[in-house]
């Protein structure tokens, strides 16, 4: 565990590590843990709203660590700074898989420099499209595209695969980045504070 | 093995499904949309789901929200929800699910 108080700096930092152990019976226990800690440093109840969201954004990227890393333990790195927070996940497991959403060759890591700029559709239904944008060889930034709902009909078109859009929906900066070096996956999201 | 997960109370017009669980996420998704696709089939076309135990909903467990809703529709019923907590309010808000679900702050007399 890190933990540490930049107090000398114009813009302080408060930075810990949180382990977890890919088990849905410790993800709500994790959970708590990192609220309690996130609460601690940001007590005023002004920012409840983006607390709220938080925890919704920690149970999307746990939920997704049990279901898709394939490894025993993921790091949950929480910094808090002035005016935003930040939420990293990261493994040494499965990297993020663009394959099925387009009609290209296959898709490794690194992405080949061609494609960098590149807005690809990964998924789509009748109220919103959720796009993974190329910005370099080792990192894709997720972008939603909203519609207004219509009255639903039987036959509507609805996701029933919402992790994703909801981390983009619910922060300010959703991106997913490979480090090639060590073979780590990391999925940051900034939740901007407002004061 | 499968948990006890849901209560039902039948009212005038529609079934109350009450949730047991606390944690709404991707380790009984699957249970909860079978179980519902039962009551289903069995002719209760609305159905509102009481959220009142439940402290957090995953996107796994709202998939199978939505799945369920469908196969409602598709017998011309409806589902709907209730009681949900602040932070499942706030998540229902922000990604339009409350336009997609009916929501009732409380268990109501007749699903309208």
């Amino acid at each position: 565990m890190f933990l540490h108080k930049n107090r000398f700096a114009a813009i302080s930092e408060i930075k810990r590590d949180f382990l977890f152990n890919n088990e849905t019976s410790a993800l709500f226990p994790v959970l708590n843990e990192i609220i309690s800690f996130i609460r601690v440093h940001l007590p005023s109840r002004s920012h409840d709203g983006k607390i709220s969201n938080c925890k919704q954004i920690l149970i999307e990227l746990l939920t997704n660590a049990v279901k898709h890393s394939g490894t025993k333990s993921t790091v949950l790195s929480v910094s808090i700074m002035d005016n935003k927070i930040e939420i990293g996940k990261s493994d040494t497991g499965r990297q993020f898989y663009l394959d099925n959403y387009t009609g290209w060759p296959p898709i490794t890591w690194p992405i080949s420099k061609r494609y960098i700029g590149e807005k690809i559709r990964i998924y789509e239904d009748d109220i919103s499209d959720l796009y993974a944008i190329i910005q370099n060889e080792n990192q894709i930034v997720f972008e939603l595209q909203e519609y207004p709902v219509q009255k639903l009909r039987s036959d509507s078109n609805l996701l029933e695969h919402y992790g994703l859009l909801i981390l983009t929906k619910m922060s300010d900066e959703f991106i997913y980045a490979y480090d090639p070096a060590i073979c780590s996956n990391l999925f940051k999201v900034v939740i901007a504070l407002d004061y | 093995m499968n948990r006890i997960m849901i209560e039902t109370v039948q009212h005038s017009n529609y079934l109350e499904v009450k949730l047991l669980i606390s944690e709404a996420n991707l380790d009984i998704a699957e249970q909860f949309k079978s179980e519902m696709l039962q009551l289903l089939n069995r002719g209760n076309n609305y159905i509102i789901v009481n959220f009142q135990n439940v402290i957090y909903v995953d996107s796994s467990f709202l998939g199978a929200l939505v799945s369920v809703l469908k196969h409602a529709m598709g017998k011309k019923g409806d589902l709907a929800v209730a009681e949900l907590n602040k932070d499942i309010g706030n998540l229902f808000n922000l990604i339009r699910m409350n336009k997609v679900f009916k929501v009732y702050n409380s268990i109501p007399d007749v699903f309208a």
